[in-house]
């Protein structure tokens, strides 16, 4: 959360477009890799996480303060993009778009581990709609399972039930079992 | 690779958005919404003026009242009109700064129009026909759209001196 988020957020509200910047600026990295760990796809990715920003500050009035970050509210936003992409382009984009998967700005590793990085990536396209969205949320976000509970709206026993299908799923694509 | 499951999913946390789109994307949301939030101003502040210049028309009865009414509402469309169609930063900018200002000159007529004790049918329609200059000027904007930009700022500026003389006619 950044340094007097809520002051910022009722400035946003007001109408102010720098104050929605700042938020832009902290929040946009996080929701273009859930979207894009989503899609599999960087252009995609691009798109969609452009639209998940334009609506929000078109409908920055419905906006109501629950007592997370305001990135909550935008992975909501993000989630919702997401499905709508997949009801009108879901037919094209499998297998374009595991070929599409490869990491930007990767940290110094072995090739070995390069590899592995991307076979879990390819593995994370396989799994369902929510494992997915658990598995970054929760696992390369580090939210809580409140937060997470939240922005999938449920509750947290259901996300800590969907979390352990997750990652066996997750394992079982990678035949780690 | 099973004990380095999560720690493989940290790393994804690497995955960054090319910095060169992520300034075009934040200028292009900050930008259109700011356009957007000012045309809806400017349309909001047009309504509220000319329901007030008819508040004031009707009971003063001036013969050509209707007749002036339905220019400025010619007027405040075009400028309405044009800022929707000039959407190039630069020219919205100046288009807006023009809007601005033609308001302020219509909200300067409608003070005067309710402040003057009589204004004499010979002066209205003086009145009239430069409202119709200014309203021309500004159909004729709307016309030409994207294709002569610089022809359509001179076109604005055209009724803006419109709407000046009326001031000075307004303030004998």
């Amino acid at each position: 959360m950044i340094d007097g988020e809520k002051d910022i957020i009722e400035k946003a509200i007001k109408g102010e477009a720098e104050a929605f910047g700042l938020l832009y600026d902290k929040y946009q990295p996080q929701i273009y890799r859930f979207v894009y760990l989503k899609v599999g796809h960087r252009e995609e990715a691009e798109d969609l996480t452009h639209q998940v920003f334009l609506k929000s500050w078109q409908n920055i009035t419905e906006y109501s303060f629950q007592g997370f970050p305001f990135s909550s509210w935008l992975y909501s936003v993000a989630r919702h993009q997401v499905i709508d992409y997949y009801r009108t382009k879901k037919s094209n984009i499998a297998l374009e778009s595991i070929a599409e998967l490869k990491i930007e700005n990767p940290a110094p590793r072995t090739i070995d581990n390069n590899l592995d990085i991307e076979r879990v990536k390819i593995a994370i396209h396989q799994l369902k709609d929510e494992q997915q969205d658990i598995i970054v949320l929760r696992f390369i976000e580090d939210l809580s399972l409140q937060e997470v509970a939240s922005i999938l709206n449920k509750t947290e026993g259901a996300v800590k039930l969907l979390q352990h299908r997750a990652i066996k799923n997750l394992k079982k694509i990678l035949n780690l079992n | 690779m099973s004990q380095d499951l999560f720690k493989i999913l940290k790393e994804l946390k690497n995955i960054q958005p090319d910095s060169d789109y992520s300034r075009q994307s934040r200028f292009l949301i900050l930008q259109s919404a700011r356009i957007n939030a000012d045309q809806d101003a400017d349309l909001r502040g047009q309504k509220a003026w000319l329901v007030e210049i008819l508040r004031v028309l009707y009971p003063a009865k001036l013969a050509l009242g209707v007749g002036i009414v339905i220019l400025i509402l010619t007027i405040s469309g075009g400028v309405y009109y044009i800022n929707n169609q000039l959407n190039q930063r630069n020219l919205v900018v100046q288009a807006s700064e023009m809007n601005a200002s033609i308001q302020v000159k219509l909200n300067e007529i409608k003070y005067l129009l309710e402040t003057s004790p009589q204004i004499d049918s010979s002066q209205i329609s003086t009145i009239q026909v430069l409202l119709e200059k200014a309203a021309n000027e500004l159909k004729e904007t709307s016309a030409l759209g994207n294709k002569d930009l610089n022809e359509s700022l001179r076109k604005i500026k055209s009724s803006q001196e419109a709407l000046e003389q009326i001031d000075v006619l307004l303030r004998q």
